[in-house]
């Protein structure tokens, strides 16, 4: 047992190093920064680029990374958790992920979409053994810097001024600026020092993986979700206490996994089912989210069409996606594949556009229907009927998703869902009762009517988005809806309305995965077969990121969504499109998210407002020189 | 307007906004038709067959990796337009492939292409049946050029671990030309990047069968979206001649003819060699993410492949490709005397697991598929392990006969920069099974268009070729029906990793064959 231990405790340092960065700059700013593992990737490609392929020493690359990197990644953090501040949580979450998706894009677009060798810089000299485990320079330093960077922190946090102020920002700001400290020069150095955090976990981890990839370390970091978690988010000695737990627990679950053979990959998914543990067993008041003063603005009912033109618009649509097949030629795979995935995104919108919750396992619930089709077809059920099984089998998952929903919200129930997707990708998908663990599953389309050619399997797929698009309407239109909308403005509010909240979360939640559960059904039989790798968790991050600068209604983001991510894609095939495509997701979430809630209008009434200023007082000057400018209050005021 | 009426000014508007919409639904429409085909393919311009003739090449641009644009040449009188001798540039992992120019191939007769080729190395069981009669004669005259497309995911993970498919099938296509071309046909190829994407690699064989009009797909990688590839091959009807080869599609499709030893027989053959050096204890570590990780550990574990070797699988551990460290799983490995570690995952993830148990004091064997051979050779770890490696086609290491001999020195020639190793012998055979169907034809195949019927049709009379010992011998069905055209191969050419870092064939040409 001891050795498990020891090496539990040299995996979980790594984990602790990156909860810590991660809790600090959410303890002080009130963001919780799903994009930590980017910051990482970016300082190391940074370390990288000056060490391995320009040769510069390795010591000075480190300091140009994590200090000069993590000085400049906190200082724009800080600015960008500015912006967020007084924005709802689904805002600050999608700009966060929108971080992830611009960094692997762009990190893609400058080196390459394949992984990079990574020396180890770190000497791999055994010092010592410890119970058979030799302890090498690098897991020294991992350890060490680990330890004595908690108890710094620890010490920084209890017993200096600066540490004092930086718990004072997130109580009470105005308060803290009345004492004559700046909040913004607080929040400034511990992002800073957040960001310095998240490079050196990153130059670790590559340094243990050996290889250099912007997703693989964007996602390595949301590890590290789980030891942050056991910290309740707030609590940076618990963070890497945690952090050294999971380790520790991963090895020994991980022996004894070889006695039960039935139980492995458990080891792969501890931080997760940690995280997701902890979300619903700790305490209301335990967990508390940081800056979650503002709730979050539903969609607007208001149409920028007249009722003429959106049936017009809706007309011109049903034409064009009726002469689709005609037109397109050999791109129709394509348009396929998009078809299927507008269900999927209807599932998200109903969810996030319209309930104003947040998944991050979409896919998992599209996994749950792909795989019950197939099992279903395999047996001999009708397509149609298989299809409608394969929906209402991801209902139970949904339900299981709406238990951290009913207890949490916000920011705590985007991390369940995300942990739960991985839970699902990592340890369930591989299970014989879904893609039955070697070769995936054989499916297959209607073979009625001509359905089962390209042709007509788009025709089939178009009924069914049709009907999917009727009851996420109806929804919408409903008490259900109006309900769903008070959900997200005001949970309290519909409370005191005598509505039970609850109840409206899970119909919402089983809903929201019985439409993925469809949408991976129609996945499923585009192919004829299914796997595991159909159904990556990493997609249910982008897509979240995608949907929310996609539109403004349910029903047309959902759609356009589809068209721009994956039927675009395969028609403009140029050198790096896909990447520099990614990147553009990412940052448009980052703006969208920053400018929402009215700030469009804001911004674009007061520079309208400016230029009218501009262009009337050239005019005034031009013909009555000395004349006064008259202002435009309303424009300023839109 | 100003006398217009309020509601007649409006209907004037909804008028001009009816036709705005309708014009952008048009040019949406005509655009979703176009596509950008020149973007994606980089096509191998016509080169010259033998003889007098006057050929056209289609007239095409091809992007070459840097940036050149090459055109297509026109081919007159036995003089090539276009520059002559053009090489091919190593790929960079993007989209673009190999530009070509028109190489300048001779106007002598053609050499007899397809024949017997050595293969006196080969073991019993093995012969080369050297197809003949379609180019043993000089060319009168010049066909049609033969269009080919090669499909693969040559970009992002899958890409960077096969460097050389993507470079050696323009290099195989630049030899047959310069040799004269296949039945006196110049071959002319059409590569595509699906990016792993299934639904791009659906497009792409619906493009090239639909509107290249292809007569075959050759060489295709497409390990984690052959689902897309398969349901396309087989919706437009065209053969798929040669692959990846570690998916279990390249024995159950009708359309698509694997070419060298079968998945299972690469996985079951890394470890078999051991079994004779006393190494019967092994310890699976497999990747959740991939069938092809999956399938290995089935392979060997539920399917009985290691216990057809009479060894057992002492250990299994489920694990991420992107798990950082394989200490725990090494040490549950080591208590259970494990002297092999098959490690089902990419490159890094190899090493990462030699490294981890290295850390325990433990150096088990690694055990491989060939296809993951593009490890770090001189990683300390894997040198102090060696490694076991089944491959699909003859290894590259060799150069013994004059099969592989052609592949070495039009490698030298025509990419002289770019990687020699597995996926690009590979690429090499599933061009040379190809060409052995064309010629199985006779010689009506030089007066014929050729087309994807008469190209199964060649296949399907293709009858223990080895192609001159680059692989086991191979007997085709009849393709298009219900079955699959392509038997399982159980059949593998091992290789070893040693500690001074270099590959090697421990039975040199001879390849082994097992049945469960």
């Amino acid at each position: 047992m001891t050795i498990y231990l020891v090496i539990g405790i040299v995996v979980g340092s790594a984990y602790g190093i990156a909860a810590m960065g991660l809790v600090l700059s959410y303890k002080t700013s009130g963001v919780f920064n799903f994009g930590h593992g980017a910051v990482a990737a970016v300082a190391t490609y940074i370390f990288y680029d000056l060490h391995q392929r320009h040769g510069m020493a390795w010591p000075l690359a480190a300091l140009i990374a994590v200090v000069g990197f993590g000085t400049v990644a906190g200082l724009i953090m800080e600015y960008l958790a500015r912006g967020l501040a007084g924005l709802p949580t689904q805002a600050r979450v999608v700009a966060t992920v929108g971080i992830i998706v611009f960094v692997v894009g762009l990190m893609q677009l400058i080196f390459g979409p394949s992984s990079l060798d990574f020396t180890s810089f770190l000497s791999q000299h055994v010092v010592f053994s410890l119970s058979g485990v030799q302890i090498t320079t690098e897991r020294i330093v991992t350890i060490a810097f680990g330890l004595v960077s908690a108890f710094i922190l620890y010490v920084f946090f209890k017993r200096t001024y600066l540490g004092t102020t930086m718990r004072a920002v997130v109580d009470d700001p105005h308060l803290l600026d009345l004492t004559g400290v700046a909040p913004a020069r607080v929040r400034r150095i511990s992002w800073v020092i957040g960001c310095m955090f998240a490079a050196v976990s990153g130059l670790l981890f590559a340094s243990s993986e050996q290889q250099l990839d912007a997703t693989l370390l964007s996602l390595l970091v949301v590890q590290a979700f789980g030891a942050a978690a056991i910290g309740a988010f707030t609590s940076l000695p618990l963070a890497y206490a945690g952090g050294l737990g999971l380790g520790v627990a991963q090895a020994v679950i991980s022996d004894v996994e070889a006695s039960h053979p039935a139980l492995t990959g458990l080891d792969q998914v501890v931080p997760f089912i940690a995280l997701f543990i902890v979300l619903i067993v700790y305490r209301r008041r335990s967990l508390v989210e940081l800056g979650a003063f503002v709730r979050t603005r539903s969609a607007s009912t208001a149409q920028l069409l007249s009722k003429r033109m959106l049936v017009s618009s809706y007309g011109v649509v049903a034409v064009v996606a009726v002469l689709i097949p005609f037109v397109v030629g050999t791109k129709l795979p394509s348009w396929n594949a998009g078809m299927a995935q507008v269900v999927l995104f209807l599932s998200l919108g109903l969810l996030v556009r319209t309930s104003g919750q947040i998944s991050l396992c979409q896919w998992g619930f599209a996994a749950i229907g792909g795989a019950t089709l197939g099992h279903l077809l395999g047996h001999g059920v009708p397509w149609l009927l298989a299809v409608l099984i394969a929906g209402l089998a991801a209902v139970p998952a949904g339900l299981l998703v709406a238990i951290p929903a009913i207890r949490r919200s916000g920011l705590y129930l985007a991390l369940a869902t995300l942990g739960f997707g991985v839970v699902l990708e990592e340890f369930v998908y591989n299970r014989g009762f879904l893609f039955g663990g070697a070769g995936g599953l054989m499916t297959g389309r209607p073979h009625v009517l001509g359905l089962d050619t390209d042709k007509g399997y788009y025709y089939a797929m178009l009924a069914i988005v049709v009907v999917c698009v009727g009851l996420v309407v109806a929804v919408e239109r409903s008490r259900l809806g109006r309900l769903l909308r008070g959900l997200a403005d005001s949970p309290v509010a519909l409370t005191t309305l005598g509505a039970n909240i609850n109840i409206t979360r899970v119909i919402i939640f089983c809903t929201s995965s019985f439409l993925a559960g469809i949408s991976g059904a129609m996945l499923a039989s585009l192919y004829g077969q299914v796997n595991q790798g159909s159904y990556n968790y990493f997609s249910s991050i982008s897509m979240l990121a995608i949907l929310f600068v996609s539109g403004r209604t349910t029903v047309s983001a959902s759609i356009v969504a589809a068209l721009v991510s994956v039927v675009l894609p395969g028609y403009i095939l140029g050198q790096n499109f896909s990447e520099a495509l990614q990147m553009s997701f990412g940052l448009a979430a980052i703006v969208f998210a920053l400018m929402s809630q009215g700030r469009f209008g804001t911004f674009f009434g007061a520079a309208a407002a400016r230029s009218v200023q501009r262009t009337e007082g050239s005019r005034l000057r031009s013909r009555e020189p000395g004349a006064a400018v008259e202002t435009h209050p309303q424009l300023v005021q839109a | 307007m100003s006398s217009l009426s309020r509601p007649s000014r409006h209907r004037g508007r909804a008028r001009r906004r009816s036709a705005v919409t309708l014009a952008a639904v048009v040019a949406m429409l005509a655009a979703a038709g176009c596509g950008s085909r020149e973007s994606t393919a980089s096509i191998i311009a016509t080169e010259r067959g033998g003889g007098t003739v006057v050929t056209t090449a289609p007239a095409t641009t091809a992007t070459a990796p840097g940036g050149v644009t090459t055109t297509g040449g026109t081919t007159t009188g036995g003089t090539v337009a276009g520059g002559a001798g053009g090489t091919v540039t190593s790929p960079t992992g993007g989209r673009a492939g190999n530009g070509g120019t028109v190489g300048g191939g001779s106007s002598s007769a053609p050499s007899t292409t397809g024949g017997t080729q050595g293969g006196g190395q080969t073991n019993a069981g093995g012969s080369t049946s050297g197809s003949t009669g379609a180019t043993s004669t000089p060319c009168q005259t010049q066909g049609s050029p033969i269009k080919i497309g090669e499909v693969g995911a040559f970009s992002g993970l899958v890409g960077a671990s096969i460097p050389g498919a993507h470079a050696a099938l323009p290099v195989w296509v630049r030899y047959i030309n310069s040799e004269g071309g296949i039945a006196c046909h110049p071959v002319v190829l059409y590569q595509d990047d699906d990016e792993s994407n299934p639904a791009i690699s659906s497009s792409d064989v619906h493009t090239l069968a639909q509107s290249d009009h292809v007569a075959a797909i050759v060489g295709n990688w497409v390990p984690l979206d052959v689902a897309g590839f398969r349901q396309a091959v087989e919706s437009v009807k065209i053969p798929a001649v040669g692959g990846d080869m570690v998916t279990t599609d390249w024995n159950e499709s009708p359309y698509m003819y694997g070419v060298g030893g079968a998945a299972r027989a690469q996985f079951v053959g890394s470890v078999a060699g051991l079994a004779k050096q006393g190494l019967t204890r092994i310890a699976i570590f497999y990747c959740i993410e991939s069938t092809a990780c999956t399938s290995y550990n089935a392979a060997l574990g539920a399917q009985g492949g290691a216990a057809h070797n009479g060894q057992k699988v002492v250990y299994t551990a489920a694990t991420s490709l992107t798990q950082p460290d394989f200490t725990s799983q090494c040490e549950n490995a080591k208590k259970a005397n494990a002297q092999v570690i098959v490690a089902a995952g990419d490159d890094s993830y190899v090493q990462r697991a030699a490294r981890s148990c290295a850390g325990i004091n433990y150096y088990p064997v690694m055990a491989l598929s060939a296809t993951q051979g593009d490890f770090d050779k001189s990683d300390p770890n894997m040198r102090k392990d060696g490694a076991s490696l089944g491959s699909a086609a003859v290894p590259y290491v060799l150069d013994n006969t004059p099969a592989l001999q052609a592949f070495h020195d039009a490698m030298k020639e025509y990419a002289p920069t770019a990687p020699v190793e597995n996926s690009a012998i590979v690429t090499w055979s599933d061009g040379m099974m190809f060409k052995a169907a064309i010629d199985a034809l006779g010689p009506s195949a030089r007066t014929e268009d050729i087309t994807p019927a008469l190209v199964m049709k060649g296949l399907s009379k293709i009858k223990n070729e080895t192609l001159g010992g680059l692989i086991p011998p191979t007997t085709y069905g009849a393709g298009g029906g219900s079955s699959s055209p392509s038997p399982e191969i159980l059949c593998y050419y091992p290789m070893l990793f040693g500690h001074t870092g270099e590959f090697s064939a421990p039975q040199g040409n001879k390849y082994l064959c097992f049945k469960f």
